[in-house]
């Protein structure tokens, strides 16, 4: 049979060239191992530059024995009490030693609790998960919903609403958004409590907030992305192909929209892993958030430096799962 | 910009794909507030905080336990008073210069900054370039608000270290935006024109570049200034913006909380206000978006 | 057997103008119709009408459509496309575009096939495999786990046909299916159309502005202008002999392979008397590697040009020769090799020239004016936010004129350009692509350059409109005795334009000759198959 070949010379293959194909192919995933690799190293870099500026800044802070003892220690009890934590040597040999130790887990003992900074960071995992999970779910249906609705809803039925509301509320503070929910399903009604960690009805008022907080720009650039992706050109050959409209709708437009959004919710989730602390505070959630907050208020340093490194893991770790997970769903996520 | 996507073939229109009958909605949504009603509200707001001396009927940190809280449209008390008897109007009113100057001072500088180091960034690229954006990847990677904690950290409360977390916080946008109206420029044949008759970077720079990034820069202005708004009053919620007895939006909604059973307005009135301005400065910097996309091609600049 | 019949189809915009007016047409099995104009002229969407694909704001206001005597329903609703469900197969222009980017070929093919889900996954598979044997896509097992981004253009212009034939269509249209493609793939793309017609017993209906692609593959054809038929009958009556006015300056406006050569006394040049050391400019053993690429941009090429001659740069896409013009002109700088300007060395390996005193600053910014680019995309090449007046002046002023000169200056060149001065305070989104290429050009004479080099000046200009800017740049360099450059990957236009051609591909000159030669009597396959690649070629060439 004659094939055309990429140069564009007509070729004749024999006729017995290998047989033809049945069945779909699949396609090869296509992890590129070189820029996992690339990935993993700023990985490691950035984490690095964090903790080392938190390290400094720390420091900067000054003596954290002051902290300790209170304004009747005398000079001496400062000074040994200094001497006894290892506060009085070199910035460097702090540093070195600091990064031998965070290498193998260990940053210290709470100032505060007495016991291991990680074990009292990694005790609020949980919580912090939970709620953070939590708001991001509720905002990824809030904001996918709003925004389908403004791109393929009806006008007249104002299907634009939901998204404008979201929109507008976007400019309430987060914390606003906690105390007015706060005031209505808990003050005036009673029916959930003011906060704390009791269990599923204490978790409503606090998703919520955080829920109405993202679901804004996820709704927006949702929506844009739709609206770019119906523009596309290669809608009109699906047309051509006399596709039914929700076919079209769901596999050449909503499909080729994922890629932005994926990227957002990625980065959305991991900041509110990082700790949603404002709508800690306003509800007495007890996440990361508030533990940092007070750590540093009390300059509680090995909780400050545990806590800002387990964050900074979680963050690049989240983004990176959710990069590859928007990678899958379109290919072309590594040219943007 | 609206370059035709389509093959420079015949110089013919760009192919135009066909909407389906089941998209409606892909319109731009004429808002309720247009840019002349949400400037004239922002207008408003900034001029009765200015005037504060002048308008508030109290002093506001004068204080007055006997009374103790009051709702609003009590005698004398358009808005009522907190649990120290302090006047809520007077105090509003004084809350938002803090607040407005903050905001106004930090979104400058932020702009000055990001939009310096952005079209930078996206002129010269290479190394440059790499380093800046690795750095405003990294810096996403710290949340704003333990970024405030941590530099707060650093010593004193106060009006100028708020402005610093502030432009810290906003610059990255800036940045992006700018350099990416730069990136996408940089490749433009007109570009290399000029450098063929012998243009001064500079000159290309400022010119040339500097012209494209103008509207932008509009844009990002107005919501960079709704972002530290919202920014400040959380900082100051949180007990790390001004100290009392000075008053502040923020705090003001955290004095309120305990009362919020007895006495909701202490709380929500500031919060409305911050939610009014953010609002508006949001409404008008999306509306200026929309034109600025569409002048792009016909239409005075500097819109 | 087929036959489809358009009767005095209008199709209006929402103002009320007609784009299309009263337009009627027929066609039937084994019969190709060429549908011609240029652009604005409604051939697309009569096209577009025909599959039942029309943008939003045009609407169908009066004629119909018939299929084998049978009316149909308004083109552009619903009903229509229900009726010709599976009868049309539709080409889009730009094949990369026009698939689904994220979707692998296989994926995209299949739901053409079935898009109703009714066949089982097997029968489904083995009707694609087939379909990507018929349209010759070498390799079909890779090709199609394929992403679109992953193919070249030629190769997506088949899996679109491919799309187009799935239902085997009684009716296929072909909207510019070529334009976007290179030159030497648009033979095969177009070989490949005719021989499915005939495959599937089907009528072609093929569009393009093109009048030499029309004259080869093209049984009748219809012209338009503004949405009216101006001329119609068979292909050899319209064009060998048109009657209307119109067609006529059609055909005389589409560069052939003989048509007569303006600067003709000009080229008097022998070709193997062109010395190096007598050279206006000149690239020397020039070789470039972008990191990454397979093969080379250009491996030790050599081209030169003598003062006051024309020369041309052929190739196709991926030749080299936009890389080696860049070079030329001092924007980029090549790996290897040496740029010389009147015998100076502008450019040497490892030991960049740059200059350090403030003489030797002002020498190198003087050079760097004698040498001007003018560039293929005249969007891109104008800033947007400036006045075409304005961006002519640029140059001036960077050059320190006084305001009255550069007022003087600019209306001298805008008329050298023939451009009516009053346009001056347009932006460039304001005028149509001819006056914009020739604000570029006069913006590139401001500097009173001694070499100008052309990066395709015409490609993306309607023909008409083509062989005017050929004329002026043929006029601007027999009245300023300029040295000129241009590159292009259609002979005719170099043809038109140039005495000695250097022929590029793969990074690599492959014949260099007297520019009649290379056409008349071209050696290498390579020439050989441009040569026959520019339609009405093949009557020239060997």
């Amino acid at each position: 049979m004659t094939v055309v070949d990429e140069a564009g010379e007509t070729v004749v293959e024999d006729t017995d060239s290998p047989p033809r194909p049945t069945g779909e192919p699949r396609r090869r995933a296509g992890w590129n191992l070189r820029r996992l690799g690339l990935r993993l190293v700023g990985t490691v870099a950035a984490l690095w530059v964090l903790v080392t500026l938190t390290f400094l800044g720390l420091h900067v802070m000054g003596n954290p024995v002051l902290q300790m003892v209170g304004e009747t220690a005398t000079d001496e009890q400062i000074e040994t009490l200094s001497r006894a934590h290892g506060y009085d040597r070199p910035l460097l040999v702090q540093y070195t030693d600091f990064l031998t130790s965070v290498a193998s887990g260990n940053f210290g003992s709470s100032l505060r609790y007495g016991r291991p900074a990680l074990e009292v960071v990694v005790e609020r995992l949980p919580a912090t998960f939970l709620l953070a999970g939590a708001g991001m779910a509720g905002g990824v249906a809030l904001g996918a919903a709003a925004g389908w609705l403004a791109v393929f809803g009806r006008r007249e039925r104002g299907a634009g609403i939901p998204l404008a509301v979201l929109t507008g509320l976007q400019s309430f503070p987060a914390f606003f958004k906690g105390i007015v929910l706060m005031l209505i399903f808990a003050v005036l009604l009673g029916w959930l409590p003011t906060g704390g960690f009791t269990g599923w009805a204490g978790l409503v008022l606090p998703a919520t907030t955080l829920a109405l907080a993202t679901a804004p720009a996820v709704g927006r650039v949702w929506r844009a992305s739709l609206v770019g992706a119906e523009r596309a050109p290669h809608v009109r050959t699906a047309i051509a192909k006399g596709l039914s409209p929700r076919r079209i709708r769901h596999s050449h437009i909503e499909r080729n929209a994922l890629g932005p959004v994926t990227t957002l919710v990625g980065l959305q989730l991991a900041t509110l892993l990082g700790g949603a602390l404002i709508v800690e505070q306003v509800f007495g959630w007890p996440g990361i958030g508030q533990l940092l907050f007070h750590a540093i208020e009390s300059q509680d340093h090995p909780v400050v430096l545990a806590g800002t490194f387990v964050i900074g893991v979680v963050f690049v770790v989240v983004t990176l799962l959710t990069d590859e997970l928007g990678r899958v769903i379109d290919p072309r996520t590594g040219a943007q | 910009m609206s370059t035709p996507t389509a093959v420079a073939g015949t110089g013919s229109q760009p192919v135009v794909p066909e909407t389906l009958p089941v998209a409606a909605a892909s319109r731009r949504r004429r808002g309720v507030l247009g840019i002349r009603v949400a400037a004239a509200v922002l207008g408003l707001v900034v001029l009765m905080v200015v005037a504060a001396p002048l308008l508030a009927p109290y002093d506001p940190n004068a204080q007055d336990l006997l009374l103790g809280a009051t709702a609003p449209g009590t005698d004398g008390h358009l808005l009522g008073t907190d649990q120290l008897g302090r006047d809520l109007l007077s105090r509003l009113l004084f809350g938002g210069r803090p607040v407005l100057a903050v905001s106004v001072v930090a979104a400058l500088l932020a702009g000055a900054v990001g939009i310096l180091l952005g079209v930078s960034s996206g002129y010269l690229g290479g190394l440059v370039d790499d380093a800046l954006s690795r750095l405003t990847e990294i810096q996403l990677a710290i949340p704003t608000i333990l970024l405030a904690i941590v530099v707060i950290g650093f010593g004193a409360t106060g009006l100028p270290v708020l402005v610093v977390i502030l432009v810290l916080a906003e610059w990255p946008l800036f940045f992006r935006l700018s350099r990416s109206v730069v990136a996408a420029l940089r490749q433009q044949p007109y570009l290399a024109a000029a450098v063929g008759y012998g243009a001064s970077r500079a000159r290309i720079v400022v010119l040339h570049l500097g012209r494209a990034v103008l509207p932008v820069a509009v844009v990002a202005f107005t919501l960079t200034f709704a972002n530290a708004i919202a920014l400040e009053s959380s900082l100051s919620y949180l007990g790390l913006g001004v100290q009392p007895p000075q008053s502040d939006w923020g705090s003001m909604v955290a004095q309120g909380k305990a009362q919020l059973s007895d006495a909701w307005w202490i709380s929500i009135l500031p919060g409305l206000a911050i939610a009014a301005v953010v609002f508006a400065t949001n409404r008008l910097g999306d509306r200026l978006a929309d034109r600025a996309s569409l002048g792009d091609h016909g239409g005075e600049l500097g819109g | 057997m087929v036959e489809v019949r358009v009767h005095d189809l209008v199709l209006s915009a929402a103002t009320g103008e007609r784009l299309v007016d009263e337009v009627s047409l027929q066609v039937s099995s084994g019969r190709t119709l060429a549908l011609v104009g240029e652009s604005g002229s409604g051939k697309s969407l009569t096209a577009g009408a025909l599959a039942g694909l029309l943008p939003t704001g045009v609407h169908h206001t009066a004629g119909e459509i018939l299929f084998d005597g049978e009316a149909t329903p308004s083109p552009g609703s619903e009903a229509y496309r229900t009726r010709v469900r599976g009868r049309i197969g539709f080409v889009f222009q730009d094949p990369m575009v026009a698939l689904n980017p994220v979707l692998t070929v296989f994926r995209q093919i299949a739901e053409a096939v079935d898009p109703d889900r009714q066949l089982r996954p097997q029968q489904r598979a083995a009707r694609v495999w087939e379909l990507l044997e018929q349209v010759g896509l070498p390799d079909p097992a890779t090709v199609a786990t394929k992403l679109p981004g992953e193919l070249s253009g030629g190769m997506c212009q088949r899996v679109v046909i491919a799309i187009a034939i799935a239902r085997r269509p009684d009716l296929l249209v072909a909207d510019e299916p070529t334009t976007a493609l290179d030159v030497t793939v648009q033979a095969q793309i177009l070989a490949l159309l005719d021989r499915l017609r005939d495959e599937l017993g089907a009528a072609l209906i093929l569009i393009s502005h093109d009048l030499e692609v029309v004259a080869g593959h093209a049984d009748d054809v219809l012209v338009l202008q503004a949405g009216r038929v101006v001329e119609q009958g068979p292909v050899d009556e319209v064009i060998g002999a048109p009657r209307r006015d119109y067609t006529r300056s059609l055909v005389a406006a589409s560069p052939r392979l003989d048509s007569p050569r303006p600067n003709r006394h000009l080229f008097t040049l022998a070709a193997d008397d062109r010395p190096v050391d007598r050279a206006r400019i000149a690239a020397l053993e020039v070789s470039t590697h972008y990191r990454g690429a397979l093969r080379p941009a250009l491996d030790a090429v050599s081209v030169h040009a003598l003062p006051g001659e024309a020369v041309g740069l052929v190739g196709g896409s991926g030749s080299g020769k936009s890389t080696l013009l860049s070079h030329l002109a001092g924007l980029t700088s090549p790996d290897h090799g040496r740029i010389l300007l009147d015998g100076q060395p502008v450019w040497i390996p490892r030991r960049r020239l740059r200059p350090r005193t403030p003489a030797e600053r002002r020498a190198a910014a003087q050079l760097r004016r004698s040498v001007q680019l003018v560039f293929q995309d005249s969007w891109g090449s104008l800033d947007p936010y400036l006045s075409i007046g304005d961006s002519v002046a640029q140059p001036l002023i960077v050059a320190g004129a006084s305001r009255h000169d550069r007022a003087r200056r600019i209306k001298e060149l805008f008329d050298e350009v023939e451009l009516p001065v009053r346009l001056a305070t347009r932006r460039p989104h304001e005028l149509s692509g001819g006056q914009r290429q020739r604000v570029v050009i006069a913006r590139a004479l401001a500097t009173d350059p001694e070499v100008l080099l052309a990066d395709e000046p015409v490609s993306a200009l309607d023909v008409t409109i083509q062989a005017r800017i050929v004329e002026l740049l043929a006029r601007l360099q027999r009245e300023r005795a300029m040295t000129m450059i241009v590159v292009s990957h259609d002979l005719a236009v170099i043809r038109l334009l140039t005495s000695y051609a250097y022929v590029l591909d793969g990074g690599r000159v492959v014949e260099q000759d007297d520019t009649d030669r290379l056409v008349t009597a071209p050696t290498h396959p390579f020439t050989r198959r441009l040569v026959e690649s520019v339609p009405g070629g093949s009557c020239l060439a060997g």
